[in-house]
């Protein structure tokens, strides 16, 4: 097929004359050429040569699976740093606490926050404030705690008068 | 000369396939399907045993490490066109090194005492001729009889017209027959 080609291209690029003395002189060259005797590479070489390729075959596979490990083992990784990431977030950002900042701080840029929403951000603020056991810490933190939900009434009451 | 043929491209393309893949078997069948082309261009270029069996390892490696940029349907013009610029390096690293004349000599000696066949007189005969080709035109009459790739192959594959690689080979071709016939006189 390749002659084929080959001829055809011959009888394009020259006259029909040239041609044939062309495809002739190519011809008889390759004729001559396989007249000549067989060289061949010796058979120790050409064990070395497959004995090599399959040495990097084989090196090319343990490659590859290890960059398939090392892929899962980041996805792994990463899964795990996702996850911690998330449940800290989840820890820190409690729905109560971010109602009562809500809250707190929409009442001052707000008119429509009603009595009940402050309740609750009390309570949770008061959930967050240290309940002492002794009688004496009682009588402190109350008044403490007292005096906090005093000053957040009155600045509420403030908020809304004005 | 070795001379294993397979026209059938698709058989080609299979194998070609199967090394991408690393298959099992896939790079000792190709190993002994073109060893004996490779070997005889590389040692018609060289004239030196020990040299084309370097040059042939090395192309299998190269082979196997870039297989994967290959076209499949193109799998032996790509292997020649390694081939050929595994040649041309080494080629290059002589000259840098200023060892090509003195290759010239050792080489023959080489194939003196290595090559005993009775027949060699005409490989000799053969390598005489083509050392007084310049090298390019000595390269591409032997990457055409080797690869056994058209014209048209071989121009795609060095990026240059066919009549112009279709001229040189004629001419080389040509040059070779009356350098030879002029040595048996």
């Amino acid at each position: 097929m390749r002659n084929e080609e080959d001829n055809q291209i011959i009888d394009k690029l020259y006259s029909a004359e040239d041609a044939q003395k062309v495809a002739q002189d190519l011809a008889s060259f390759q004729a001559s050429l396989d007249q000549l005797p067989q060289v061949s590479p010796s058979e120790g070489v050409v064990c070395n040569i497959k004995a090599n390729l399959t040495r990097e075959l084989a090196r090319s596979r343990r490659r590859r699976l290890f960059y398939a490990r090392a892929t899962k083992v980041a996805a792994v990784i990463l899964l795990a740093i996702g996850v911690v990431f998330w449940s800290y977030n989840n820890e820190t950002e409690k729905p109560g606490e971010v109602a009562a900042v809500g809250i707190a701080s929409s009442s001052i840029w707000s008119e429509d926050v009603g009595d009940g929403d402050i309740e609750a951000a009390l309570a949770v603020l008061e959930d967050e404030v240290y309940i002492p056991a002794s009688t004496e810490e009682q009588s402190f933190y109350g008044n403490e705690l007292y005096e906090i939900e005093n000053e957040v009434k009155t600045f509420s009451a403030v908020l809304w008068k004005g | 000369m070795e001379t294993t043929r397979r026209d059938d491209t698709n058989d080609i393309a299979q194998l070609a396939a199967r090394c991408k893949a690393g298959g099992d078997g896939a790079y000792a069948e190709l190993v002994d399907m073109y060893s004996g082309r490779f070997y005889g261009y590389f040692y018609s270029l060289t004239k030196n045993r020990q040299v084309s069996e370097d040059l042939l390892s090395d192309l299998y490696l190269k082979i196997f490490k870039s297989i994967s940029s290959c076209d499949s349907q193109k799998f032996e013009a790509w292997m020649f066109k390694v081939a050929s610029n595994l040649y041309y390096d080494y080629l290059r690293k002589k000259i840098r090194r200023g060892e090509v004349m003195e290759q010239f000599a050792d080489e023959a000696k080489y194939s003196e005492s290595n090559l005993h066949a009775p027949s060699l007189f005409e490989w000799d005969e053969l390598h005489a001729a083509l050392e007084k080709l310049d090298s390019q035109t000595r390269e591409l009459v032997m990457l055409k009889y080797f690869s056994q790739m058209s014209f048209k192959e071989i121009a795609q594959e060095r990026q240059k017209p066919i009549g112009t690689i279709l001229s040189k080979v004629h001419r080389g071709v040509v040059k070779l027959r009356e350098l030879i016939e002029q040595n048996k006189l």
